[in-house]
């Protein structure tokens, strides 16, 4: 499938996903979140590597679906496979630098939780509630 | 009112391909709570498109009980409504429509295109970033939008990116290009 049909895919289970986040329906969101998050991932493998402005914001999509779909390993990989190509655009490689941070301070609290440390906050949950679109 | 032209917040997944019907749908009634705040059904805001004002007027369903229930979170409906109500003025001031929604952190951004363009990739268009005052005077819009100019040329986004600040008590909606292309890596 073209890069245009899968991101098209992708689109509409991250909107259906963000409507079911406004309804409270949470294991439902993270479930279409993480169906988005791969047909972003497959969509990027399908785009010319000289699109660089649009490999940059499908790079930073894929990453950012996976930590709502709360797949943090998946984000952390997706971010870092793309941090790793050269060509990709600074804005791109801010925004994944920054959810690497957010990634690495969610294992942090989850560890500090785990080892009954700290507390955790279910709003700063991936896949929970988010921003403003 | 006659001869204004209407601000175009109803069917909007119809012109615009980037927003789902049901997202559409939500915003518009998001839009519908917020605009009901603090006003009735149609009233005329100003639409500043890069410090050139026009009026236009905004019409919407007043909301029952059961919508003003469902949009209690303020902030949600203020997002939402803001959404609406910016894509519409971008709509009606530059012909364009939204044509891909791409997610961010904790959001989505939407990208905008000139109504009717073969799009096959997301290199030639702009990004739109919304933002919502739903109190806030115009001082308070106008604010909001230097702040995003201030950001952009400061170098925080390379992105060529219009802003859009809805001030739904100021009847307000603040247009600006945030900055031209900047060559990449």
């Amino acid at each position: 499938m073209s890069w245009i049909t899968l991101h098209r895919l992708s689109e509409q289970a991250a909107s259906e996903a963000q409507l079911a986040l406004l309804q409270g329906r949470h294991a439902e969101a993270r479930d279409l979140y993480a169906q988005a998050a791969d047909a972003e991932d497959k969509a990027l493998h399908a785009l010319d590597p000289s699109k660089t402005r649009t490999i940059g914001i499908s790079a930073v999509s894929a990453a950012s679906l996976y930590y709502k779909a709360a797949n943090l390993a998946r984000a952390e990989e997706v971010a870092g496979h793309w941090l790793g190509f050269g060509s990709l655009p600074s804005f791109a490689r801010e925004q994944l630098r920054g959810l690497l941070q957010s990634i690495q301070a969610e294992k942090k609290q989850t560890m500090e939780v785990a080892e009954g440390r700290g507390e955790y906050s279910v709003e700063k949950a991936p896949g929970g509630k988010e921003g403003a679109p | 009112m006659a001869g204004k032209p209407s601000l175009p917040i109803h069917d909007m997944a119809q012109r615009h391909h980037g927003l789902t019907e049901a997202l559409a749908n939500a915003q518009t009634e998001a839009a519908g709570v917020c605009l009901a705040r603090h006003h009735r059904s149609p009233i005329d805001f100003d639409l500043d498109r890069s410090g050139k004002r026009s009026a236009v007027v905004v019409a919407w369903q007043p909301p029952d009980e059961p919508t003003v229930g469902a949009w209690a979170n303020d902030n949600d409906a203020t997002e939402w409504g803001a959404c609406a109500c910016a894509l519409a003025a971008v709509e009606l001031a530059d012909g364009m429509v939204a044509v891909r929604r791409a997610e961010t952190k904790t959001g989505a951004d939407y990208y905008i295109a000139p109504q009717g363009s073969l799009m096959q990739d997301l290199e030639d268009w702009l990004r739109l970033e919304v933002s919502g005052v739903d109190a806030g005077p115009e001082s308070t819009v106008n604010r909001r939008l230097k702040d995003k100019l201030a950001q952009a040329a400061a170098g925080r986004s390379n992105l060529p990116a219009m802003a859009g600040v809805v001030g739904f008590k100021a009847r307000l909606i603040a247009l600006a290009d945030l900055l031209a292309d900047v060559p990449d890596s």
